[in-house]
């Protein structure tokens, strides 16, 4: 049941008329059930561990607040299992690979054993909250939750579990105690974020990711403009992928009265530096490693070389959560590189220059991401070479992929960026709020009808899916 | 238990969003109503985004040529028109399929009567696997002609979203506009003539004809092993239903692959045009002067050069000047 099908559609006009039809006491069960249900339609095999993944968190949240004289080798239990599972599923059979490369070269007649379990959808994204859930507990910044179908309904929220955003304990275990009447406005802000979120994942980020994956699985056949062009599309079709869903994700919520944590604040169009693109990017991962690792690391040492050594400490791990193997590290690296570079030029706090140069720097940095994330899109470092090597030909003939994709290219790449550029800090339902009810409904029409005519229904998968 | 749904802000509140929802319902229809007409006025080939269909509607010509790549690259119409003095027009499309075809074929019945349909079979034109083609060149066309009952029941089994997508009026008119857009930007290297539907392809220098020995043909091409779709075989049935009221000729060949290799053709399909009275032939077989080995005949495996397809054309024209020759004395 993929956010962009009509199934999950339906289930989404059942979940919210029942949500609101019932005392809010019995609403969390529905929401667990319902987030059980999702999650079961999507991947029936892993709900147990999603289960015992939340049954564990819940009993050592309170063990570390009854505890407290153990509270270290609880937290160690803690970070033990969730990251032991992290471990497993994702980079179990990663780092047995590089092991046995290793005994390979020593000549040593030993192997470790793979396993060819698929990785369970959204285990990066829970298992995050859920070890922030026992960090706070830990340095009591929160206590320990004691309902466990509020710790549940927690981890589990269907419209956040498979792609985020990664929601934090404090402020959502306070929305799951509130009373969330039925209020115009939720619904206002939630079809208008909805219908936003689907614009951006069928006709943006499906209509350039069929073009973007017929150049990448065909590299040498390709052209130096066709693979530049390629190549800036791709955080584009990213972008609207990712913030699609979480656009979509944050709607869902919204029926139900739900604010979740905005993941995103314009990172293509209004991002001036790498560290301003950091800022506005994936904001739930970017603030998590924040605070849970960089500030942790940084304690209250104020050294720019520990500064230094946090960030990349903090890219790293962001790298290893998007996925397995070395093209995600150098990808983080390039990312941590470019925050010490800005910071040590001064480039990423530069302000109050005129509109030309703001314009430079917003496109030098787009080109800059849009080079480093070769590393985030080519699976390995063959491809990259391939990449580089074909884009050193010099030939200038464009491909210009299957026709059908033109109009819906054409067309959505102007409305998205004249959007974003319009929201700058604003987010978009709030943004929508504002206008005169004219031109909004316009917008709404001209939206559902984009949508219907070049949307791509045949609800293709989302690319965090994979992290 | 519903107390919290009989207060005045529960019920205000609802109906506020009902009376949105069912506003912006309206709104929709309405805007749906008014594009289209707007539309409408604006593209005279309305009902459609297929303009070679709408230019072979116009032009009725006496052969048409149905079928996927091997039907625009192997079938020269000027050639053949000239060996059988008949006019000929290839509605054949890259990566199509006969399902994406049928929609047309039927709209083109009903209009005229060509003299001869030539169907140009692939190795899988029952797979069930068709049906989720995702680029949706099969739904796509049903959806155009979904005005049809037979191709609206058709597109309800095949793809429930696109048959949802086709109730919009607008979307037929600004499809027109899409395959407008489409051709400005159509490869202007391309040899594609939209007078004939031919798209003569070249021999690309780098295919090693010499490094092929037994390409094996893949699962989901093989007759053999993929799963036939009864949906794809009801409308292949009407379809050869339709000809036969419609008294149209019909014949199914499937061209030479180089040293014949490639996609076998499905026996089913064979046998359901022979039950039905109409004719298949594997023109690799029946055209003994074509040199299905000569490597200049084609640019790759399975698509021949234009120097190919001027040499199969003249064959195939003659191969249709007497079968009709032959039908006539019947």
């Amino acid at each position: 049941m993929q956010f962009t099908s009509i199934p999950f559609f339906i289930f989404l006009i059942i979940v919210v008329t029942i949500y609101y039809l019932l005392p809010h006491k019995y609403r969390n069960y529905l929401l667990l059930l319902a987030s059980y249900y999702f999650y079961f339609s999507v991947q029936p095999e892993y709900l147990v561990l999603l289960i015992v993944s939340t049954l564990v968190n819940y009993g050592l949240g309170i063990a570390l607040e009854k505890y407290r004289n153990k509270k270290g080798l609880l937290l160690s239990a803690g970070l033990v299992f969730n990251l032991g599972i992290l471990f497993f599923f994702k980079y179990f059979n990663f780092f047995g690979e590089q092991v046995n490369t290793v005994f390979s070269a020593f000549s040593l007649n030993l192997t470790v054993p793979q396993h060819s379990l698929i990785l369970p959808i959204g285990i990066s994204f829970y298992t995050f909250m859920a070890l922030g859930y026992i960090l706070d507990v830990y340095w009591g910044d929160i206590k320990a939750q004691r309902s466990l179908l509020t710790f549940s309904v927690y981890l589990a929220f269907f419209p956040q579990i498979l792609c985020g955003p990664i929601g934090r304990a404090k402020n959502l275990f306070k929305q799951f105690n509130e009373a969330h009447p039925l209020r115009y406005d939720n619904f206002a802000n939630g079809f208008r974020l909805v219908l936003w979120g689907l614009f951006k994942k069928m006709v943006v980020a499906d209509n350039i990711g069929a073009y973007v994956n017929a150049v990448y699985n065909n590299i040498p056949m390709h052209s130096t403009l066709t693979l530049i062009v390629t190549a800036l599309l791709y955080p584009l079709q990213l972008y609207a992928d990712f913030g699609g869903y979480t656009d979509i994700a944050r709607g869902v919520a919204k029926l139900f009265g739900f604010d979740l944590m905005v993941n995103f604040r314009t990172p293509y169009v209004n991002s001036t530096s790498v560290t301003d693109y950091w800022k506005r990017n994936h904001i739930s991962l970017t603030s998590w490693l924040r605070d849970y690792i960089f500030y942790p690391f940084m304690g209250t040492s104020t050294s720019k070389r520990k500064i230094y050594l946090g960030i990349i400490l903090m890219f790293l791990a962001s790298g290893v959560w998007h996925g397995v193997g070395w093209m995600f590290i150098i990808w983080g690296m390039i990312q941590a590189l470019l925050l010490i570079f800005e910071d040590a030029t001064g480039w990423g706090k530069s302000k109050g220059e005129s509109l030309v140069i703001g314009v430079i720097r917003k496109l030098s940095t787009y080109v800059i991401v849009a080079a480093s994330l070769l590393f985030f899109r080519l699976p390995k470092m063959s491809d990259f070479i391939n990449y580089i090597t074909s884009i050193s030909k010099g030939t200038w003939n464009y491909y210009v992929g299957t026709t059908r994709l033109v109009p819906p290219i054409l067309i959505s790449i102007p409305v998205l960026i004249i959007i974003e550029i319009l929201l700058k800090d604003k987010q978009y339902d709030q943004f929508i709020a504002k206008q005169p009810s004219l031109l909004r409904w316009c917008g709404y029409v001209a939206i559902f009808f984009t949508i219907v005519i070049f949307g791509n229904l045949n609800a293709s998968s989302f690319i965090y899916y994979e992290f | 238990m519903l107390r919290h749904l009989y207060t005045m802000s529960f019920k205000s509140e609802f109906f506020r969003i009902i009376l949105k929802l069912i506003a912006m319902f309206f709104m929709i229809l309405i805007c749906d109503l008014c594009l289209s007409s707007l539309f409408q006025s604006a593209f005279r080939n309305v009902g459609t985004g297929e303009l070679s269909f709408q230019h072979v509607k116009k032009k009725k010509y006496d052969i048409l040529i149905f079928g996927a790549s091997k039907s625009t690259t192997n079938y020269d119409p000027k050639v053949i028109s000239k060996e059988t003095n008949l006019s000929c027009y290839s509605l054949g499309s890259t990566g199509s399929t006969f399902l994406a075809q049928y929609p047309q074929i039927l709209s083109i019945l009903e209009e005229y009567s060509p003299k001869l349909i030539v169907f140009e079979l692939t190795g899988t034109d029952l797979n069930e696997g068709l049906l989720s083609y995702k680029q949706g060149r099969v739904v796509d066309r049903m959806l155009i002609h979904s005005d049809r009952k037979s191709i609206n029941d058709l597109l309800k089994q095949v793809d429930k979203w696109h048959w949802l997508k086709s109730k919009l009026k607008t979307y037929k008119y600004t499809s027109v506009i899409a395959d407008r857009i489409v051709e400005l930007f159509r490869n202007k290297s391309s040899k594609f003539d939209p007078k004939l539907g031919f798209n003569p392809k070249e021999r690309d220098p780098n295919f090693r004809f010499d490094k092929i020995d037994a390409l094996p043909q893949a699962e989901e091409t093989d007759p053999h092993t993929y799963k036939h779709s009864p949906i794809i075989e009801k409308a292949f049935t009407d379809m050869l239903l339709e000809l036969r009221k419609r008294e149209v000729h019909a014949i199914f060949l499937h061209s030479p692959n180089f040293r014949n290799m490639g996609y076998s053709i499905d026996p089913k399909i064979t046998q359901m045009i022979e039950k039905n009275g109409m004719a298949y032939y594997d023109m690799a077989l029946e055209l003994s002067e074509f040199d299905y080995n000569n490597y200049e005949y084609y640019s790759d495996m399975l698509h021949m050069s234009s120097e190919g397809a001027s040499v199969y054309s003249r064959q195939v024209g003659l191969f249709i000047k007497n079968l009709l020759a032959d039908k006539t004395h019947e």
